[in-house]
């Protein structure tokens, strides 16, 4: 008798109890909860507004170096010396990935499936991109882009935290790499018994791997200064 | 039990009231990053457009003077080529030379420790991309973007050229970030001295770099349609 009373009583302190803490956390989640939904509304405003500007400059680019193309090839209907340039020229812009090209090749998929669940690390390092690259040049890449951002022969992979740094954008995972060679060389190269998609998946990173018959490699937009360096003058260069 | 389900049910009760949906701390700081990469691209964009614009002006200008820009191309070529690492380069830097550690290493856990590997060579070029070096070499073969550094056995092969230590890496740029990177505490170079490879560091006034001389890889890509 007296028990039942005593258990009644406790049952009802704590549904009080409960409540009262379920308040408290609610209290809390609200003061977080409106700035947080506000910075969110402004931040997105600030970046639909960004990548405007970003695609117009783009645009503009795009359009100069149309002209300027425009003018070379006018030069190079004149004479064959001007043809020959306009060849090299060519030629150079490819090879410094300064031009979009397309071909043949890979588009592949790095992901970190588990992020959320171990956010305080990143199981894919830039490590990881940097033997992965060296695989695909080993293999007979002509041209390579990580997340859209062209690598060049200065192009450096860092660990900035938990992003990696490519031409100094920051980029967490998923990596989408996209490549342009012989399609079938590339895949059996990582592939191979003991090689790059072997060790990472057993470090539990997802890859995919799909060969294309046309894939776009986009061209590097960045700077590039010559500060330090400055060409040599030979008598013949060719 | 009581005390749960009281805490239970004022908590499904709030949860189901947010009207915006779930903004997490992650997203925001994820736009944020967003934001701040494409301010960067932005950067980058309005020194090449304003590159772009003085190139087609200096055209136009050609053609209204002697009706060709042959000379001006002449000179955009070698701009490019130097861009693409097909030109000869000479400026102040620094020299890194590895050399195998001379320790005896029979009895030793792990041997391969006491090797100089490909990862080793790549993370010290990458390192020195890092710190914005313009030009690099390793035993006088000029790195570009298609270089790959692969072990072949006691040598290690660079694209398709076999070399055996010591690896001698040059490389052009402001000498002192240069040397400073490379000599970082807990830096890759430091920590591969911890396995006795003789490593040497030194700043250099002028060093001189071939241009890249194997045969450019373009069997496979070309210029997009309608690009550049």
């Amino acid at each position: 008798m007296k028990n039942t009373k005593i258990q009644l009583a406790i049952s009802v302190v704590c549904v009080v109890l409960g409540l009262m803490i379920a308040i408290q956390f609610r209290t809390v989640k609200q003061s977080i909860g409106p700035v947080t939904e506000y910075r969110a509304r402004e931040i997105a405003t600030q970046l639909k507004k960004v990548r405007e500007e970003r695609d117009n400059l783009l645009a503009l680019k795009n359009d100069y170096e149309k002209k300027i193309s425009e003018y070379e090839d006018a030069e190079a209907q004149g004479n064959l010396a001007s043809r020959i340039i306009k060849e090299e020229l060519e030629k150079a812009r490819i090879i410094a990935g300064l031009v979009d090209v397309e071909g043949p090749g890979l588009n592949i998929l790095l992901d970190d499936l588990k992020f959320l669940e171990h956010y305080s690390y990143n199981i894919i390092d830039y490590t990881d991109l940097l033997e992965f690259i060296n695989e695909l040049n080993a293999a007979g890449a002509e041209a390579v882009s990580i997340n859209d951002e062209r690598v060049i022969s200065r192009t450096e992979i860092r660990q900035a935290g938990l992003h990696i740094n490519v031409n100094t954008i920051k980029f967490a995972p998923p990596f989408a790499i996209k490549v342009i060679g012989e399609p079938k060389t590339l895949e059996a190269a990582l592939r191979m018994r003991g090689g790059i998609v072997e060790r990472l998946e057993s470090k539990g990173i997802a890859i995919s791997i799909t060969q294309q018959q046309s894939i776009i490699v986009g061209k590097y937009n960045g700077i590039i200064e010559n500060k330090y360096s400055r060409m040599v003058k030979e008598g013949d260069s060719n | 039990m009581a005390f749960i389900f009281g805490f239970l049910i004022t908590i499904q009760l709030k949860l189901n009231i947010t009207p915006e949906g779930i903004i997490t701390i992650q997203r925001l700081l994820d736009m944020e990053n967003d934001v701040n990469n494409v301010l960067s691209e932005i950067n980058n964009l309005k020194q090449s457009v304003a590159e772009a614009g003085q190139k087609l002006k200096e055209y136009e200008l050609n053609i209204d003077d002697d009706g060709s820009i042959y000379a001006s191309m002449e000179n955009e070529l070698k701009k490019i080529r130097n861009y693409a690492g097909l030109e000869k380069v000479e400026g102040s830097g620094i020299i890194i030379t590895l050399n195998d550690s001379l320790e005896s290493f029979e009895d030793a856990i792990n041997p391969e420790l006491f090797l100089i590997h490909d990862i080793d060579v790549l993370e010290i070029v990458n390192d020195l991309k890092a710190a914005g070096a313009e030009a690099i070499a390793i035993n006088g073969v000029r790195i570009i973007s298609t270089t790959s550094i692969k072990c072949g056995g006691p040598t290690i092969n660079i694209n398709n050229s076999r070399h055996a230590t010591p690896f001698v890496i040059k490389a052009i740029g402001d000498a002192k970030t240069l040397e400073a990177t490379a000599l970082a505490p807990d830096g890759y170079i430091d920590w591969m001295e911890y396995s006795g490879i003789r490593i040497n560091v030194k700043k250099v006034e002028n060093i001189v770099i071939d241009k890249y001389t194997d045969i450019p890889r373009i069997n496979y890509q070309k210029i997009v349609e309608g690009g550049v």
